[in-house]
């Protein structure tokens, strides 16, 4: 029995080991060095002398209005994002799943826009929503839809909705599928025998069995949104004035334009703690409704 | 199928087709300014293009030594993807099973990583290479090991957190029958569970390696030497700090994400493949 | 079985990388490592390296990045255990932040041709070589703006209201926080009769911008721009050089950097490169945007390679072939011949060697600032009618101050 112990641990072991060990040397250590620094005052440069200032850096992120509107900005991009993100997902996935002739292609066409990287896609999206959309304006006349997106801040931001949407979709549409296939068809069968309407056997059943998908996929465009910044740098760089700067802009500016490293890794501390508390409550929320088959 | 239900598919087929092409509008927009020269770039950015010029594309790969940063980008690619393949399933298995205090801890530190900004851990990733180098004398920067270590430990996260989602579907009945039947731990994995993982092991290929494949930060950090560049870094050269040469950036990136589109039209057909089989069970 | 051969292969495969190739391992001294920041001379400046090692013998290696990314790179880079020999930075703010790695580099050839107006010293060493001389202000079209138009402030005024009716854009500027406020601000500080003196007892406190007649000119200005020539934020770089060559926009507030822009149409008419006339003011702000600076830090042996760089570069006939043909710097060297000039950049060099010039005063504000602060401020101004241009002048001023407080 003790062996048998024994020899479970070693597997146990064997099995854990190879992931954790590039993973603390990647990503924790360098976190942990990073909250380190987050207690200095220090300008990035190896002989320039970091000074230590205790939790002064904690104590003026309260006062800092420019970091508390960058966490409003994200706050609201996000919710409105994972929204549509994951409702066009899980669209797109149901659409695609149906026994349409045109699926494969379909499929193909709505994942291709995560082919690109971030920072190209804010390129080319900045390029369609200000002069493209300028130019189709002035020519069809429907200067309501049609205008410069990036100069109007409320507009702006939607803009940032609509690119990650447009990236993402394609994405959480992938694992949507994953989920929606593993649903046997007996069970949507048998919902059908019985009468169920579409929107019934939609809500009732497909939805409760998919909940690992939605955990997934709901969590990973949470926190993708919250970090976002390729696209919030290429496509409005924070602007018109400060209105769509997020937070890792924030961030990252305060790193490297204001020369504040520890200031800045102290509101990535912040950052951290904050997403890390609203994905929590998501998951746990969503793991509940979780249904074994 | 009634005439009602088959128009209603005809209608649906051509909506859905409708919004596939919405989607690759900026695609199209890439490449047909991909072969303008810069005077027609700046006159009609929308139209579709006078004349081609396809000497961008030509002048475009030279300048990004496209051969060499293409080897480049595939072989870490393909590398970090097969470990974090086979790393995080034989993690995220493992603790999915167990599910003690210990196996929560774990699974709970990966998710938590996820949120992680990359820009914060930068400062200490370039100094921790530096004290590998003079402490321990283990090169990391400018080499391809050292970079693809670190992609495997960035993408064991996100693989472990799918993985782990999906070990649930696996019933537990068919690992201890194996057992049973004389199968040794690693057997169970390899042998019963690992093809039943298919779909997930596909979506964690395919996603990773469009990661991978369009990251710039990480090869920024590590990848000095031009010699060892990636795709991504070598299209930098055309994005100054004012001016950015359009028409042969959009070359150049048409370029690096063919292949990308080729690979997901061959792994199309196997995640087809591997999920009927999964189905048919 | 298969998936352990599988795993096996794979493994077997990454062999090489642990073996690895020639590109990976470094066990040359004498070479040196240029980080350099202009995307746009790349492929000369390596050309210009082939040519330097075929004829010393010292390897070069050059390390690249977008644009925007070079001052937080610079940083990541000199924390790693492969250092850049050579790398540049701005005088003022910058070159302070950076003392700690500037090498002495007063023994180098090429010192002697440095006016001392060009020079970067800090303690009294001379720790850098100009990288050329830039200069900015109005590039006018000279068929659309006459020399009349720019003699005072009233005319320039005039000029920009009557402009509207025949052209697009009147005075154009661009999205890009340096052309949409950076460049345009400095003309008001610049001309002061005292710039330091001003800056000295403004960063004490107590002096308010909005009270000089400088900046209540400039308030004039930025309110003109909003109301007759094209919002800013709707024209990046490329699009108002393009306006500019095909005659849609009178003048540009732009840089000699900018002729290079052109070449891609057939432009029509004479151009030059004029003051912005605040006050009256005629000159162009002229000075030098970079200077390159050998790191400190590393061994003795590659600092010495890096000054034979420089002094190859700015003293051999081959670099300075380099240096004006290939480059298309203004050099700011007194050895280097200035004929072959474009003419906004021959504007530029006459004026530098006539003294007539005005300062580059934002290398001394703090670090950054336009891109953070100001930049957005602007951005703010062209989208908001409301705000008037001595608002304008104080949000400014208010960000300024705050920044000092930091």
């Amino acid at each position: 029995m003790v062996t048998n112990r024994k020899r479970e641990r070693l597997l146990f072991f064997l099995f854990v080991f190879p992931a954790l060990f590039a993973f603390i040397i990647v990503v924790i250590v360098p976190f942990i060095i990073g909250i380190g620094y987050s207690f200095v005052e220090w300008d990035g440069l190896a002989m320039n002398p970091a000074k230590f200032v205790g939790l002064q850096n904690f104590k003026a992120l309260f006062s800092d209005a420019r970091f508390g509107q960058s966490a409003l900005h994200t706050l609201i991009f996000t919710v409105m994002a994972v929204l549509c993100i994951n409702v066009l997902g899980l669209a797109l996935a149901l659409l695609v799943t149906s026994k349409l002739k045109v699926n494969t292609i379909a499929r193909t066409m709505f994942f291709m826009p995560n082919l690109i990287g971030g920072l190209i896609l804010g390129y080319i999206w900045k390029f369609i929503l200000s002069d493209a959309f300028k130019a189709i304006g002035e020519s069809t006349g429907l200067t309501g839809l049609f205008f410069n997106w990036l100069l109007v801040p409320n507009a702006a931001l939607a803009a940032l909705v609509v690119v990650i949407t447009w990236q993402m979709a394609g994405y959480v549409m992938i694992i949507y599928i994953t989920g929606i296939q593993a649903v046997p068809d007996e069970v949507m069968e048998a919902a059908t025998i019985d009468g169920a309407g579409a929107w019934r056997k939609f809500f009732s059943i497909e939805l409760p069995l998919i909940m690992p998908s939605v955990t997934i996929c709901t969590f990973y465009s949470l926190s993708n949104c919250f970090k976002i910044y390729d696209i919030n740098l290429s496509l409005t760089g924070g602007g018109p004035g400060t209105s769509t700067e997020m937070f890792a802009m924030n961030i990252f500016n305060e790193i490297f334009s204001y020369n504040n490293y520890g200031y800045g890794q102290a509101k990535a501390i912040m950052f951290f703690l904050l997403i890390a508390a609203v994905t929590i409550t998501q998951v746990a929320f969503t793991k509940k409704r979780e249904v074994q088959l | 199928m009634t005439v009602k239900r088959r128009v209603g598919r005809i209608v649906l087929s051509v909506l859905i087709l409708a919004l596939g092409l919405c989607f690759l509008f900026p695609l199209y927009i890439m490449f047909i300014n991909s072969v303008k020269n810069r005077a027609e770039l700046y006159m009609s950015p929308v139209a579709f293009p006078r004349t081609f010029l396809w000497s961008n594309y030509a002048d475009a790969a030279a300048k990004m030594s496209f051969v060499r940063a293409f080897g480049n980008s595939l072989l870490i690619t393909v590398v970090s993807v097969a470990f974090i393949v086979v790393f995080s399933s034989m993690c995220a298995w493992m603790i999915a099973r167990k599910n003690d205090k210990l196996s929560k801890l774990i699974y709970f530190t990966f998710v938590a990583t996820m949120l992680i900004p990359f820009q914060t851990l930068m400062m200490p990733l370039v100094q921790m290479m530096k004290w590998s180098k003079v402490s321990l004398g283990i090169q990391i920067l400018n080499t391809y090991k050292g970079i693809v270590f670190m992609y495997i430990g960035f993408g064991m996260s996100m693989a472990v957190f799918l993985f782990h989602g999906f070990v649930k579907s696996i019933p537990v009945s068919l690992e201890e029958a194996a057992t049973l039947d004389g199968c040794g731990r690693f057997g169970v994995f390899w042998r019963i569970v690992f093809p039943m993982l298919k779909p997930t092991t596909v979506t964690v290929i395919i996603l990773d390696i469009i990661w991978i494949w369009n990251d710039y930060l990480l090869p920024s950090l590590v990848l000095n030497n031009k010699a060892l560049r990636t795709i991504p870094l070598s299209t930098s050269s055309f994005f100054g700090v004012f001016t950015i040469q359009w028409n042969q950036a959009m070359a150049g990136l048409t370029m690096a994400i063919i292949p990308v589109i080729i690979f997901y039209f061959a792994a199309q057909k196997y995640i087809i493949k591997g999920v009927a089989a999964g189905a048919v069970k | 079985m298969k998936k352990i051969a599988v795993v096996l292969l794979v493994a077997l495969m990454t062999m090489p990388l642990f073996a690895s190739g020639s590109a990976e391992k470094k066990a040359d001294e004498t070479k040196i490592i240029i980080f350099q920041s202009k995307v746009e001379i790349t492929d000369s400046l390596e050309r210009a390296a082939e040519d330097f090692t075929a004829e010393t013998g010292i390897k070069v290696e050059i390390w690249e990045t977008t644009g925007d990314d070079y001052r937080a790179q610079l940083r990541l880079k000199l924390a790693g255990d492969e250092v850049p020999t050579l790398f540049s930075v701005s005088k003022g703010a910058e070159a302070d932040m950076f003392k700690a790695y500037l090498a002495d580099i007063g023994s180098g050839a090429v010192q002697q041709y440095i006016a001392d107006s060009m020079a970067l010293k800090i303690d009294g060493k001379s720790v850098g070589v100009p990288y050329s001389v830039e200069g900015f202000g109005l590039v006018v079209d000279d068929a659309l703006v006459k020399d009349s138009d720019l003699a005072s402030q009233e005319a320039f005024f005039n000029a920009i209201k009557s402009l509207k009716g025949k052209v697009s854009n009147p005075l154009g500027l661009s999205q890009e926080s340096y052309f949409l406020i950076g460049h345009l601000l400095n003309t008001p500080f610049a001309i002061m009769d005292d710039p330091d003196a001003f800056r000295a007892s403004y960063e004490q406190g107590g002096v308010r911008l909005a009270d000089q007649k400088e900046f209540q000119a400039f308030a004039q200005l930025m309110e003109l721009i909003r109301s007759y020539c094209v919002n800013p934020m709707e024209i990046n770089y490329d699009r108002s050089c393009g306006d500019f060559a095909t005659g849609k926009t009178a003048m540009i507030h732009q840089g000699n950097w900018c002729y290079g822009m052109f070449k891609d149409y057939s432009v029509s008419f004479d151009m030059s490169l004029k003051g912005v006339p605040l006050l009256g003011n005629q000159k162009i702000s002229v000075s030098v945007p970079y200077y390159w600076v050998v790191n400190s830090q590393v061994p003795a042996a590659q600092q010495e390679a890096a000054i034979k760089f420089l002094d190859w570069l700015y003293t051999s006939d081959k670099g300075m072939d380099y240096i004006v043909n290939q480059f298309g710097f203004v050099p700011a060297t007194s050895n280097i011949p200035t004929d072959s000039l474009d003419p906004l950049s021959a504007d530029v060099a006459k004026a530098a060697g006539a003294g007539n010039t005005l300062p580059w005063t934002f290398n001394d504000w703090p670090m950054n600032i336009i891109d953070t602060d100001f930049a957005p401020i602007t951005q703010e101004f062209f989208t908001t009618p409301s705000m008037s241009g001595i608002d304008f002048v104080n949000r400014i001023d208010n960000a300024y101050q705050s920044r000092l407080k930091k």
